[in-house]
């Protein structure tokens, strides 16, 4: 295993040629500053953007550009002013950029966020409507999202539709086959190229480049966020990343997943340097011949290290507010719908309109960001909610439900049975909520509507037996999407604060 | 190191021919260095807990009931991996609980390829993202979790020592 190496961002920082870690040659302008890093304006309002040229020792400053909708004036080489459209038509990011004088290669810039007069910055519309491979498969139980993706370097963006939203993982995963943008893989010193290797509870896993990228959902913007690029590069994947590759929109499902769920980063402090031994098998340097060694990367100051946060974030983390969690909201439907409607508002407390209600219940989570479901006369206390996954999975106990024949991974009750199960805060063990749903039988209901994309009483196994040390799986109770119609789930993430606590937890 | 390890490693039918019992030095360091191996896991005999250990890059603690010996291994991000070996050497049963999912081929061995199609299958049969359940006569594999925080346990019902309770395995 190579020892972590610091990774830079080659393009972007604009280190010259050459000069690589010999130390900078004097006078040779090496990076630009701007302020502010990222803005959002009204439109035909403005913004004055200033510069600072490190090493600039000719004084010429910088030239100014624009990428995108809107106007520059008032130009000097430390200073321009940036001045949105008005109207506004779409959101949009167009970025100012700062190229230096002395050294032309040297360019650093400032994405800004525009949106229509009456856009509510924090709300970013879902659908649960089959996503992108209707009407030939229909992905149920997923609500999907757009996100306009960005790359740092030239400005240019794109709008990405059908991007699964789950609750269950951290950060923005993209197929490479539907990025057009250009985003630089992050890259060590060596030329070793980054990659993250994810995998899922159904063995499944993704594999690709990690790049920084700007991210705007809703009309809120996450600059140079690390993003997965899902991909099936040139040379083998390394063993220790296994199961199905899932790296076409076939086989996801989806374009992408957002991972908005209560923790910043995929991996955490097991991926920091400071975890010592040997890196787990998420992330790897590559070179160019193919061979791959895990790697650490750093999760920044979060995780107490000195090194800028490299990991795969959850976009909400990096947004400049209502960063600390998200509220997920479907429409309640009743056993069976075509489509369903719902809203990912970001930002708990932090708005009007984000406020948590004096009805929710409010659950701390464990370490494992789990908390206790009550169910069949147990603490199942590895339980969590999850968008992520289009069912509800609860343990088999003494044969019940009956699994399904044709697809073990579904309940079907000889008819639909309701049941109860009351979720309870591991750490203070008395705020509890008691939830009732019912279990259809899922040959006789996905067969009845071929059509249509959301089941709420689908439910399916997730382990079997009485629930002990030894048989963990058993312990579990996953409150996978059908959970969510008819309400709104707060999650809010580990590292933050909100006005009803710290982060990390759930309340509906 | 226990010596039943030993003989069950020379046991290895692919590896039997090439080397001498007493050469059993030489096997370990040999199959430390094999790239993937081509013994199971589960169902296979308890040599592959060793190159499960290898493979992993794990710490390895073993502990032993009346009727059976368990394989405790730790592999890097802190997952922890239990091997259960039944009296005739056989790994019966695997579980694991952690914040990465580890190597499934590596662990489930000649019962891969079937949990690969089940799941495959499963996938075909309705897309969709969700935990794995296979409920065959002779295979069992249940997983379960979310990012940073997996569990799951595969056994082989016919391989389950007498009298074991698969459910409360220590």
């Amino acid at each position: 295993m190579r020892s972590f190496l610091v990774l830079i961002l080659v393009g972007t920082l604009g280190f010259l040629a050459g000069c690589g870690s010999s130390g900078t040659p004097v006078g040779v302008v090496t990076s630009i500053t701007l302020t502010p890093s990222s803005a959002s304006v009204d439109a035909g309002q403005s913004v004055n953007i200033t510069a600072s040229v490190a090493n600039d020792s000719s004084g010429k400053g910088v030239s100014w550009s624009l990428t995108g909708a809107g106007t520059l004036s008032s130009q000097t080489t430390t200073g321009v002013t940036y001045t949105a459209p008005n109207p506004v038509t779409s959101i949009s990011l167009p970025s100012v950029v700062a190229t230096s004088i002395a050294s032309s290669s040297v360019t650093a810039s400032t994405p800004i966020v525009i949106a229509p007069a009456g856009t509510v910055a924090n709300v970013a519309p879902i659908s649960v409507d089959g996503g992108p491979l209707v009407p030939s498969t229909i992905y149920t139980n997923a609500a999907f999202v757009s996100v306009l993706l960005c790359a740092p370097s030239n400005g240019a963006c794109q709008t990405i539709p059908n991007i699964l939203v789950d609750t269950g993982s951290f950060g923005l995963r993209v197929l490479a086959s539907e990025v057009t943008v250009p985003l630089s893989p992050l890259t060590d010193t060596n030329g070793n190229t980054l990659y993250d290797c994810v995998q899922f509870v159904d063995n499944s896993f993704l594999w690709g480049a990690v790049a920084p990228a700007n991210i705007v959902v809703g009309a809120e913007l996450a600059a140079s966020t690390s993003v997965q690029i899902i991909a099936n590069p040139s040379f083998s994947i390394p063993s220790g990343c296994s199961g199905t590759n899932e790296d076409t929109q076939l086989l996801l499902g989806a374009n992408g997943i957002l991972g908005v769920g209560p923790e910043p980063f995929d991996c955490g402090l097991a991926c920091d340097p400071s975890a010592g031994g040997t890196a787990p098998a998420v992330y790897y340097l590559c070179g160019s011949g193919g061979s791959c060694s895990t790697t650490f990367v750093s999760c920044g100051a979060l995780c107490s290290d000195a090194n800028a946060n490299q990991q795969v974030t959850n976009p909400v983390f990096n947004f400049p507010a209502d960063n600390n969690g998200t509220i997920l909201t479907l429409q309640a439907v009743n056993d069976v719908a075509a489509t369903v409607p719902g809203s990912l508002t970001f930002g708990i407390g932090t708005e009007s309109n984000n406020a948590l209600p004096s009805t929710a219940t409010l659950f701390t989570l464990n370490s494992a960001d789990n908390f206790t479901t009550n169910f069949n006369g147990q603490a199942l206390t590895g339980s969590f909610i999850d968008s992520g996954s289009n069912g509800i999975f609860f343990p088999q106990i003494n044969n019940l439900p009956n699994i399904c024949a044709d697809n073990n991974s579904w309940y079907c009750p000889p008819t639909t049975t309701a049941y109860t199960a009351t979720n309870v805060d591991p750490n203070n063990n008395s705020t509890s909520n008691t939830v009732n749903f019912s279990v259809d039988n899922f040959d006789t209901v996905t067969n009845a509507n071929p059509n249509d994309a959301a089941f709420s009483n689908l439910a399916g196994p997730m382990g079997s037996g009485a629930c002990s040390s030894s048989n963990t799986t058993a312990c579990t109770f996953d409150w996978g999407l059908p959970f969510f119609y008819g309400r709104s789930v707060f999650t809010a993430i580990d590292g933050t604060t909100t006005p009803n606590g710290n982060g990390p937890f759930w309340a509906y | 190191m226990k010596s039943n390890f030993l003989i069950s490693m020379s046991r290895t039918s692919s590896l039997r021919t090439s080397f001498l019992r007493t050469s059993w030095m030489g096997v370990l360091l040999l199959m430390l260095a094999l790239p993937i191996p081509a013994l199971a896991a589960l169902g296979g005999d308890a040599t592959s807990v060793q190159q499960d250990q290898a493979q992993m890059k794990s710490t390895l603690k073993t502990t032993e009931a009346e009727t059976y010996t368990t394989h405790e291994l730790t592999a890097p991000g802190k997952t922890v991996v239990k091997e259960y070996v039944s009296p005739e050497g056989k790994v019966f049963a695997i579980t694991w609980s952690g914040p990465f999912i580890p190597n499934m081929q590596q662990l489930l061995g000649t019962y891969f390829d079937r949990f690969a199609q089940a799941a495959k299958a499963q996938r075909e049969n309705h897309p969709g993202h969700r935990p794995v359940s296979i409920q065959q006569p002779d295979f069992v594999f249940q997983n379960g979790g979310h990012m940073r925080a997996y569990v799951g346990r595969a056994y082989v019902p016919a391989m389950v020592p007498q009298g074991v309770n698969v459910d409360a395995l220590q």
